[in-house]
């Protein structure tokens, strides 16, 4: 299975070796059960295909909700038009989006920290609990992470000539004094236990935050990228990266931008 | 290899028959105990096969299997172990079924090595001397670097020898062979 290495050759840890494959030899060992496992693992994709769906249902009904509360002229039920106007549009790829959020948009990468191309943030959606991919919450176990108030998701945009756009979102969560490190805590163990496993996990370098970050994908090539600093996480989510060599690079420097912004660098 | 109707040649059925009792027998080491062991393997093996996709294209799929394996048991096995409490006397009703000191012996011996070690550390002492993986696979399958593999290690061993279980464990073997 692997190729096989011993650097360790004093006499007592020879005798745990083989005495550990002597006494591995004695289990009795049943005829791998291989159509349970397929059966169980089609139920797996079975669910996960149907949250999926479910929560494309409710993200498209959403939407369709939130048009027809702004919706212009809209009939209000006494037949009179409304006068709501429609929202104006995000004026420009800057910070000043609204005075309230304004304040607390210190935090979140600009778009100078992602690169050559990248405009944003704009939107300012609400983002009432740590996002951590549809792979991981689907399974009903993993309990969501709730901030101490809901966080304000920016999406950041870069159209490079001739390839695709890239999409990044951006939250801040502020999460109760003190608990911190378990929200990042219970994000390890879903990554390890209750989500599809992902593809990468690994540890991510902040040399401005002393806490503990983590970035990882899942199918589809979704990347997450969690920076914590004290009780707050920052969380990046790019629905589909691009991949190819340059994109290790663009994680790291996006996870220390991330980092040097969540403490005020 | 077994392919039932349902489940199409991709792979997986021989995949999972050629790794199977090795998988069972490590999930043996890691739970201490062979139902739960079997239980762990085909966890690791259901996840395997829900992610049959991209498994197949990882550059080592045992590297992933054992990832698996590793992560399911501090998880899920972590919650559902039982505390044992060791009673001098039987309860009323049960009874001993035969003698089988002798041949439970050797294994609750081993068992008791790795009971004393944390999970993590069972894990490290697990592929690194059951598995045989280097330093750099093990770090690789715990998600961690290698000098905290070496680090766990050493102080794996060094709880072992601290507590005389490694050199009597040595020592039991050397008898077996000498008996042998």
């Amino acid at each position: 299975m692997y190729d096989t290495i011993d650097d360790d050759t004093e006499p007592d840890t020879d005798a745990l070796r083989s005495g550990l494959r002597t006494r591995a030899d004695l289990v009795t060992v049943s005829v791998p059960p291989i159509p349970a496992v397929r059966q169980r693992a089609r139920q797996r994709r079975t669910r996960r295909r149907m949250v999926q769906a479910l929560s494309g249902i409710a993200a498209a009904s959403a939407v369709v909700g939130g048009a027809l509360v702004w919706a212009p002229g809209r009939d209000g039920g006494d037949g009179a038009p409304t006068t709501t106007p429609w929202p104006t549009p995000s004026p420009s790829p800057s910070l000043s989006l609204s005075p309230s959020l304004a304040t607390s948009t210190a935090d979140y990468l600009r778009a100078t920290d992602l690169g050559a191309g990248w405009t944003g943030p704009v939107g300012a959606t609400p983002s009432p609990q740590l996002d951590m991919g549809g792979a991981c919450e689907q399974e009903g176990v993993f309990h969501p992470q709730i901030p101490v108030a809901p966080a304000v998701d920016y999406l950041y945009t870069s159209s490079p000539p001739g390839k695709p756009a890239i999409e990044m979102f951006e939250a801040v969560y502020t999460f109760a004094p003190g608990t911190g490190r378990a929200v990042m805590n219970r994000v390890n163990a879903a990554l390890g236990v209750f989500c599809e496993q992902p593809e990468a996990v690994r540890t991510l370098d902040t040399p401005t935050v002393a806490d503990d970050s983590i970035g990882y994908t899942t199918g589809g090539n979704n990347c997450y990228i969690l920076v914590r600093s004290g009780d707050r996480v920052a969380s990046a989510v790019v629905p589909v990266m691009p991949g190819g060599a340059e994109e290790t690079g663009w994680i790291d420097l996006v996870t220390a931008q991330m980092g040097k912004r969540l403490t005020g660098g | 290899m077994p392919n039932t109707q349902d489940s199409p040649d991709d792979g997986f059925d021989r995949f999972m028959a050629e790794r199977w009792p090795r998988v069972v027998r490590s999930a043996f080491l890691l739970t201490g105990n062979q139902h739960d062991a079997e239980d762990l393997a085909q966890a690791a093996f259901e996840l395997a096969c829900a992610a049959w996709g991209r498994v197949r294209r990882a550059d080592n799929p045992d590297a992933y299997l054992h990832r698996v394996l590793v992560n399911c048991h501090r998880g899920r096995f972590r919650k559902r172990r039982v505390i044992e409490n060791p009673v001098a006397v039987l309860p009323e009703g049960l009874q001993l079924v035969g003698d089988h000191t002798e041949a439970h012996g050797e294994r609750d011996a081993l068992m008791a090595v790795l009971n004393d070690l944390a999970p993590r550390q069972r894990a490290v002492i697990v592929l690194r001397y059951y598995e045989d993986l280097t330093e750099a696979q093990t770090a690789d399958i715990l998600r961690c670097s290698v000098g905290t593999v070496k680090s766990q290690t050493a102080k794996a061993l060094a709880r072992l020898r601290k507590n005389g279980r490694l050199a009597e464990f040595a020592q039991t073997s050397k008898n077996q062979k000498g008996a042998a």
